[in-house]
C-alpha cells in the first residue's frame, strides 16, 4: 500500500516539475524582418521575444536603479528622439559627471549586428548590457548590487516572474530582458525605405536623386543598404586624439592590422545622431562630409583602401549628398511610443 | 515497511544518480606545501609569494579506455581556492585508464551569449568589454613584483585566433580506486612567469597565450598510498 502512495507522490512531484518547465503564460511576439532585408544575426531561439520580456526590458532601460547612485539609466546616453544616442555630447558621461572616451553609439537595427561597441569587443547582444552597468565611467555598479536592488523592489520580482517564470532575478534574466527591448529597435520606415518600397506618392527630389548617386559611388561600399553599414571595421584616417589614445579594434584583437579601425556605423537617422565619429569630434554632418571630401590624409598608413581616392566634392555635390542622407530619417521610429518611457 | 521505504529510496537514487558516485579530488599546493590563501610562502632563494585569488574553469572532463573516449561530461566547473567544496568533482564511470580535461572555456561557449550557473558573469571570471571568459585568475603579492604595492595579477583568457588560451590536461589513471587524486601545484606557473618582467596580464593576446601554456604542467596525479 505504502509503495503505491510513494509512487503516487513520486508521480505528482515529477508532473509538477514537468509542468513548471513547460509553463508559458507569456505572449510571444514575432520579430518582423522588413521585406528584402537580410536574416537577423541575433539568435531568437535562445531568448524568444515576448510582450512581457520586452516591457520588462523597456522598464529596465529607462530605470536609473541599475546605476550605483541611481542617477543614470541606459536611456540617459541612448535617447530615442536622437536615434538612441547621446546627442550633443562628444563622449558620454556617466554617474557623477565622469566622462567616458567614446561617443555613445546609436541603438538601431541591432538584430543585424554580430558584435557591438566601436571596437566590436562585445560578441553577443545578450552580454552587451553588462558593460554600462559595470563601467566606472558609466553606471559604476556591480551585477550583485543591481540584482539585489531589483530583487527587493516592489515591482520587479513579479515582472521577472511574468517574463521568465521565476521571481528569482539573475544576470541572465536581466540581460535577456534588456536585449528583448534593444533588439526590437528596428528602423525601416525612412523616406528612403518608402521610395524603395514604391509607396504611393513618395519619390526622391532631384537633389536627393543626385545625392543617392554620389552616395552609391563613394559611400555605399561601407555604408551598405539596407542597414547602411556592412557591419565591418575600417579606418577612415582620423588622426588619433592624443588625450584619448584610442586605437580602436586593435585593443580587442591585439593584431596590428586592426589598428585605428572602428566599427562602421549605420547612417540611419544620421540627421539626429550628432555629434559624429567614435570620439564625437564632428558636431555637424556638414563637417563629416567636408572631412571625407577634402580632409582625408591619403598617406595615412591605416586608411581604408576605399578612401584612397580623394572625393573632392563641389558645394553642390555636398548639398546633394546631405539631402540624400536626410532621407534616412525615420520619424516613425524616433517617435514610436512603444519604445518611449513606459508610463 | 521501513525496509520497503529504504528499497524505494535506493531504487530512486539508482534511477537518478545511476551508478555509484566517484570523485575527482584536486589538492592545491605551492611547491609541495598545501596552498592556502594569504599565507606567506618563502622559497629557497628567499623570494616570497602570497596568493589572494586563485580560480579557474575546468571543463570537457573526459574519460578514456584504451585510447577511446568513453564519456564526456558537459559541465563547467569553477575551481576557487576560497571554496574547498569546489576542489572535488563527482562523476560516474566505472572503467577507464585515462582522463582529460580543459583549463578554460571553449570558443563556442565564449560566443553563446549570457549563461548562468558557474558561467554567470557575476562570478568575476568574465570580461564584458572584450566578451569572453577568464580561464584562469591568479592574484597576490610577491617580493619579485615590480609594482609599487608588490602586487601581481594574471587574468588569462582569450578564444579568438591566433590567441586561443584554452589548455588540455591529459592524465593516465593507473589504478581504478574510488577517488582520482590530482595535485594542483602553482609552483611551475610562478617559476615560468618572470614577475620582474611582467606582473600583470589582464587581456587576451600573446602574453596570455604564453602563460596559459604553463597551466597543464600544474596538474599531476597524486599517487594513492593505499
Amino acid at each position: 500500500m505504502k509503495i503505491r502512495i510513494l509512487f503516487f507522490f513520486f508521480c505528482v512531484i515529477s508532473l509538477g516539475l514537468i509542468s513548471f518547465s513547460l509553463q508559458t503564460n507569456t505572449q510571444l511576439i514575432e520579430f518582423v524582418v522588413p521585406k528584402k532585408w537580410p536574416k537577423p544575426v541575433y539568435n531568437f531561439t535562445k531568448n524568444p521575444l515576448t510582450e512581457e520580456g520586452f516591457q520588462l526590458g523597456r522598464k529596465l532601460f529607462y530605470d536609473p536603479i541599475l546605476s550605483r547612485d541611481s542617477t543614470i539609466a541606459c536611456a540617459s546616453c541612448h535617447l530615442q528622439y536622437t536615434g538612441f544616442t547621446h546627442v550633443d555630447h562628444a563622449v558620454s558621461h556617466g554617474i557623477e559627471g565622469r566622462k567616458g572616451n567614446r561617443n555613445s553609439p546609436v541603438l538601431i537595427n541591432l538584430a543585424w549586428n554580430s558584435n557591438f561597441h566601436w571596437d566590436g569587443g562585445v560578441n553577443n547582444l545578450d552580454v552587451q548590457g553588462i558593460n554600462p552597468i559595470q563601467h566606472p565611467a558609466e553606471m559604476d555598479n556591480s551585477l550583485e548590487e543591481a540584482i539585489r536592488r531589483l530583487s527587493k523592489s516592489e515591482t520587479y520580482p513579479s515582472l521577472f516572474k511574468k517574463a521568465f517564470g521565476s521571481t528569482e532575478i539573475n544576470t541572465a534574466t536581466i540581460m535577456k530582458a534588456l536585449t528583448q527591448y534593444n533588439v526590437s529597435l528596428v528602423s525601416s520606415n525612412s523616406k528612403y525605405d518608402q521610395v524603395f518600397r514604391k509607396e504611393k506618392g513618395i519619390s526622391f527630389t532631384e537633389q536627393e536623386k543626385n545625392g543617392l548617386k554620389i552616395f552609391n559611388t563613394h559611400c555605399a561600399a561601407c555604408h551598405k543598404a539596407p542597414l547602411f553599414t556592412n557591419t565591418f571595421f575600417a579606418s577612415n584616417g582620423l588622426k588619433i586624439d592624443s588625450l584619448l589614445n584610442d586605437v580602436g579594434r586593435y585593443s580587442i584583437t591585439q593584431q596590428p592590422k586592426d589598428s585605428m579601425q572602428f566599427k562602421i556605423p549605420t547612417l540611419r537617422n544620421i540627421e539626429f545622431t550628432f555629434p559624429y565619429m567614435h570620439d564625437g569630434r564632428f558636431r555637424k554632418l556638414k563637417d563629416v562630409i567636408n572631412y571625407y571630401s577634402d580632409g582625408i590624409n591619403v598617406k595615412d598608413k591605416y586608411l581604408s583602401s576605399q578612401l584612397l581616392k580623394p572625393m573632392n566634392f563641389n558645394e553642390m555635390q555636398k548639398k546633394d549628398l546631405l539631402a540624400f542622407l536626410y532621407t534616412l530619417t525615420d520619424k516613425s521610429f524616433l517617435y514610436n511610443k512603444r519604445f518611449s518611457f513606459p508610463k | 515497511m521501513k525496509i520497503l521505504l529504504l528499497i524505494v529510496t535506493l531504487l530512486f537514487q539508482f534511477f537518478v544518480f545511476g551508478q555509484e558516485n566517484r570523485r575527482l579530488q584536486l589538492t592545491p599546493l605551492f611547491n609541495g606545501s598545501p596552498l592556502e590563501l594569504d599565507k606567506n610562502y618563502i622559497l629557497e632563494d628567499s623570494s616570497w609569494y602570497k596568493f589572494s585569488t586563485c580560480r579557474f574553469y575546468l571543463s570537457n572532463l573526459s574519460f578514456f579506455k584504451d585510447g577511446k573516449l568513453k564519456e564526456k561530461v558537459n559541465e563547467f566547473y569553477l575551481f576557487d581556492l576560497e571554496d574547498p567544496s569546489s576542489f572535488s568533482i563527482t562523476f560516474i564511470n566505472e572503467d577507464f585508464d585515462q582522463i582529460s580535461f580543459s583549463i578554460g572555456i571553449d570558443s563556442t561557449t565564449n560566443v553563446s551569449g549570457i549563461l548562468d550557473g558557474t558561467l554567470d558573469p557575476i562570478n568575476g571570471m568574465y570580461w564584458a568589454w572584450n566578451s569572453g571568459y577568464i580561464n584562469f585568475k591568479l592574484e597576490g603579492t610577491s617580493s619579485e613584483s615590480t609594482e609599487k604595492n608588490k602586487s601581481f595579477e594574471f587574468h588569462l583568457g582569450g578564444y579568438l585566433a591566433p590567441y586561443q588560451t584554452i589548455q588540455t590536461v591529459s592524465l593516465p589513471i593507473e589504478k581504478n580506486s574510488n577517488d582520482i587524486l590530482i595535485s594542483f601545484d602553482l609552483y611551475p606557473f610562478i617559476a615560468g612567469v618572470d614577475l620582474k618582467k611582467s606582473s600583470n596580464v589582464m587581456i587576451p593576446g600573446i602574453n596570455a597565450v604564453k602563460l596559459s601554456a604553463l597551466l597543464p604542467s600544474l596538474f599531476t596525479i597524486l599517487k594513492d598510498e593505499n
